[in-house]
């Protein structure tokens, strides 16, 4: 009996610790990022045996499945060149210097994270309000102190104000609107502002929830959500990046279907038949494209328009980067930057950063681990009793961070070269990758059985 | 009463504005263009132009200058200072800092004294072929930016607005152009810094002569050198117990790099010894002036060539106080 408290009472200790550590990681805390992975991989051992015989049964529902590609994504991660080390270093090559041990933390740590998501949904100890609060006053923390910060470095609208305008710093010049200051760990340092402006946009979209408040019953959801959108949005307005709004736009077309009830009209044979013909006709374009055939380079340069669609800086690097992959020259990662004049990495895509520096095998395990989580979120929507306002929250939160990062992933983050030594943001060390991850495991049970709770009185 | 909580918080958001970032910008391309003429830099405080700020005292210190290039040795000319001032605590740390493979393998079990292997050591270090002892590397461990002896602080205060092109350890063009280097005109260019010089020895600056020159077109020789007249100011403001003082450095300099594959001239001086003991502390701002003395073709004889309108520009690269204490 004693045993059994005293295993409670760690069991409720660590879980109270698991939301700190998530708060931690959302807030990114620069280089000690690691430490937090490694304490939430103690976590889930600690936890692990109290939640063992209940996720045995998941673990065979689908919880395997969803684990397997996300390891063997983090595996691929020990492999890829790209993650270790070189002697020599040239301009052209990323290597980012992680230890044996720092990549076997990111392995278990990142794993343990999509667990302990799990397990905190599976307590039922904390509601939903409870998680997401924490989640999203860690991400929001860290671009509010960074927006006072370029606030008080580079004065309001100064992508307006200083555009076209250059200052210098140890003999280098650099572009006023393309910087903003940033916290990294305890320093404030100067970030490519897309950065900021990333951070800006996600917090933003959280606030298309609250089309969904019903009655003052959800007073301190509303106030979150209120307080970390107006962040957001503040941000961006003060920053006068008034053109990067244009990425709500996803975010808000979901909201405007599931707040007029128009996903019955749009959940149909034709929709989905127009929408598979898209999809295919532009993954057909993309491929004939990549690989030139009929001549399609030439004919797309002959024309403004397509030359302008479908060989701008982003599609050339991802064509390529497609070929090696596709032939399997690409299968667990490269390093190089550039080939001969053409720069390949990083290319400003999560899922092509990912299809080069991890191969066609890490970014396999990626692809499917976003589609297992796209899935099971889909059934955590339709099926969890989780505040409305929460889940759309959610939806839009992960939307709009998937669009942004389709086009505006800063691989890197800043701009002075004496950083380049640190600069390096791959997926795995992003906390938006990590707050993903671990509301993978969170939502993961929502089409399960309440079987496995422990009591909230105790 | 919500407008004036909304209103309340856009002054507040503005009154924390202190756009420390951007006090100093400039235009895109500015100074970096194909134009010889648009590459001026002007740049100097206000206050340095007006003649009665400052009670000014003038040293000539020509024939105390030493003139090197970048890829000199520079063991003889400052490093054996360094030494010798205890700024380079012991002989070996200056072989770490400073000695090729050769210069490591002189043992001092080979010698039959230290002293003797102090000389082999010396002699070692200052052989034109140790290019670890080279100026080129010399800067690299000693600009504003870099030096051993100073505070993240001062390194980062002297990063800061474009005078950082001249304390960023590049004392010679690196292919870069005009990205790296500042252009005056002898009018001049002057900083004031955000901190104050409060012990120093050694000062270096390099810099070459450049003009806009099409010799291939003219069908004349490139003239390699030019005679320039240095002027160096060093500011101190006015405190309780001193006026306002300016001490400058007055120097020719016989044959300035010019036109010379942008090989600069790198300038030595020991400060103590030109001018009177601590003159110079509390500096914190200084003025660059040049004046053209001879050139072959834009000034031949001393005598300015008026039948063309090629012009003659400083080229400033660098400058250093090795090893000096700043508050």
């Amino acid at each position: 009996m004693k045993e059994e408290s005293r295993n409670n009472r760690l069991v409720l200790i660590s879980l109270f610790l698991t939301l700190e550590i998530m708060l931690f990681i959302a807030f990114d805390f620069g280089g000690i990022g690691l430490l937090f992975k490694g304490i939430a991989f103690v976590l889930m051992l600690i936890l692990l045996p109290h939640f063992w015989k209940g996720m045995q049964d998941d673990l065979m529902k689908g919880l395997y499945i969803l684990l397997m590609p996300l390891v063997f994504y983090l595996f691929i991660t020990l492999l890829a060149p790209a993650y270790g080390t070189m002697d020599v270093v040239y301009n052209n090559e990323t290597f980012m210097n992680f230890s044996l041990f720092t990549k076997l933390i990111n392995l278990v740590g990142i794993t343990a994270v999509l667990i302990l998501g799990y397990m905190v949904n599976k307590s039922g100890l904390f509601s939903a309000k409870s998680v997401y609060i924490v989640v999203l006053a860690g991400l929001a923390a860290p671009i509010f102190i960074s927006f006072l910060a370029t606030l008080i470095n580079y004065g309001p609208f100064h992508t307006i104000i200083y555009a076209g305008k250059v200052i210098f710093y140890n003999g280098d010049v650099y572009l006023v609107a393309t910087q903003a200051s940033y916290l990294v760990g305890f320093s404030i340092i100067p970030a490519n502002i897309n950065v900021l402006i990333n951070g800006a946009i996600i917090l933003s979209s959280v606030g298309f929830g609250l089309l969904f408040l019903k009655g003052k019953q959800e007073k301190y959801e509303t106030i979150t959500l209120a307080v970390v959108s107006a962040i957001g949005l503040l941000t961006i307005v003060m920053l006068g990046a008034f053109r990067q709004l244009i990425y709500l736009i996803p975010a808000a077309l979901f909201v405007l279907v599931m707040k007029f009830g128009l996903m019955k009209y749009l959940k149909n044979k034709v929709t989905l038949g127009i929408l598979l013909g898209v999809v295919s006709f532009g993954a057909i374009v993309f491929i004939l494209t990549a690989f030139n055939v009929f001549n399609l380079q030439t004919i797309w340069q002959s024309n403004p328009i397509t030359r302008r669609l479908l060989l701008n800086g982003y599609m050339t690097k991802f064509y390529f980067i497609f070929k090696e992959a596709i032939s399997f020259k690409n299968l667990y990662g490269d390093f190089r930057n550039s080939i001969g004049t053409i720069d390949i990495f990083p290319t400003g895509n999560f899922l092509f950063d990912s299809l080069w520096i991890d191969g066609l095998l890490g970014f396999l395990g990626l692809a499917i681990f976003l589609t297992l989580f796209v899935n099971n979120l889909i059934r955590y929507f339709a099926s969890s009793r989780d505040s409305q306002l929460l889940k759309v929250s959610l939806v839009t939160l992960l939307l709009t961070m998937f669009f942004r990062f389709m086009l505006k992933y800063p691989f890197h983050r800043f701009i002075y070269e004496e950083h380049l030594s640190f600069d390096f943001w791959p997926l795995i060390n992003s906390p938006f990758f990590l707050i993903t991850v671990f509301f993978a495991g969170y939502v993961f049970t929502a089409s399960q059985s309440d079987g496995g709770k422990i009591d909230e009185k105790k | 009463m919500k407008k004036n909580n909304i209103g309340f918080l856009f002054a507040a958001l503005f009154s924390i504005t202190g756009c420390s970032a951007v006090r100093e910008t400039f235009d895109q391309d500015q100074f970096h263009t194909n134009d010889f003429k648009l590459n001026y830099y002007h740049g100097t405080p206000s206050k340095y132009l007006v003649a009665d700020n400052y009670r000014e005292t003038i040293i000539n210190a020509t024939g105390r200058v030493t003139f090197n290039s970048p890829f000199d040795n520079a063991y003889n000319a400052i490093i054996l200072s360094d030494v010798l001032n205890g700024d380079i605590p012991s002989i070996d740390e200056a072989i770490a800092l400073y000695g090729d493979d050769k210069v490591k393998a002189i043992k001092l079990e080979d010698y039959a004294s230290e002293v003797e292997y102090v000389f082999a050591i010396n002699e070692s270090l200052a052989r034109p072929d140790n290019l670890k002892a080279s100026y080129f590397h010399y800067a690299e461990l000693n600009s504003m930016t870099t030096g051993a002896n100073f505070s993240e602080t001062i390194k980062n205060a002297f990063k800061q607005g474009i005078f950082s092109k001249l304390t960023d350890t590049l004392i010679v063009c690196d292919g870069s152009g005009s990205l790296v280097r500042i252009q005056i005109d002898e009018t001049g260019m002057g900083q004031t810094f955000s901190h104050e010089l409060i012990d120093y020895r050694n000062f270096v600056i390099s810099a070459r002569g450049g003009t806009s020159i099409d010799y291939g077109k003219e069908g004349i020789p490139s003239v390699r050198s030019a005679n320039v007249r240095m002027k160096i100011s060093f500011f101190i403001e006015k405190s309780t117990t001193s006026e306002a003082l300016k001490y400058t450095l007055i120097y020719d300099v016989p044959e300035m790099s010019s036109d010379n594959n942008s090989l600069t001239t790198v300038m030595t001086m020991d400060l103590t010894s030109l001018l009177p003991a601590e003159a110079l502390k509390r500096v914190n701002g200084m003025t660059i002036n040049y004046e053209l003395l001879d050139h072959d073709y834009l000034m031949p004889g001393g005598v300015k060539n008026d039948t063309t309108d090629y012009e003659f520009a400083l080229m400033l690269y660098e400058v250093m106080f090795p090893y000096s204490v700043w508050r």
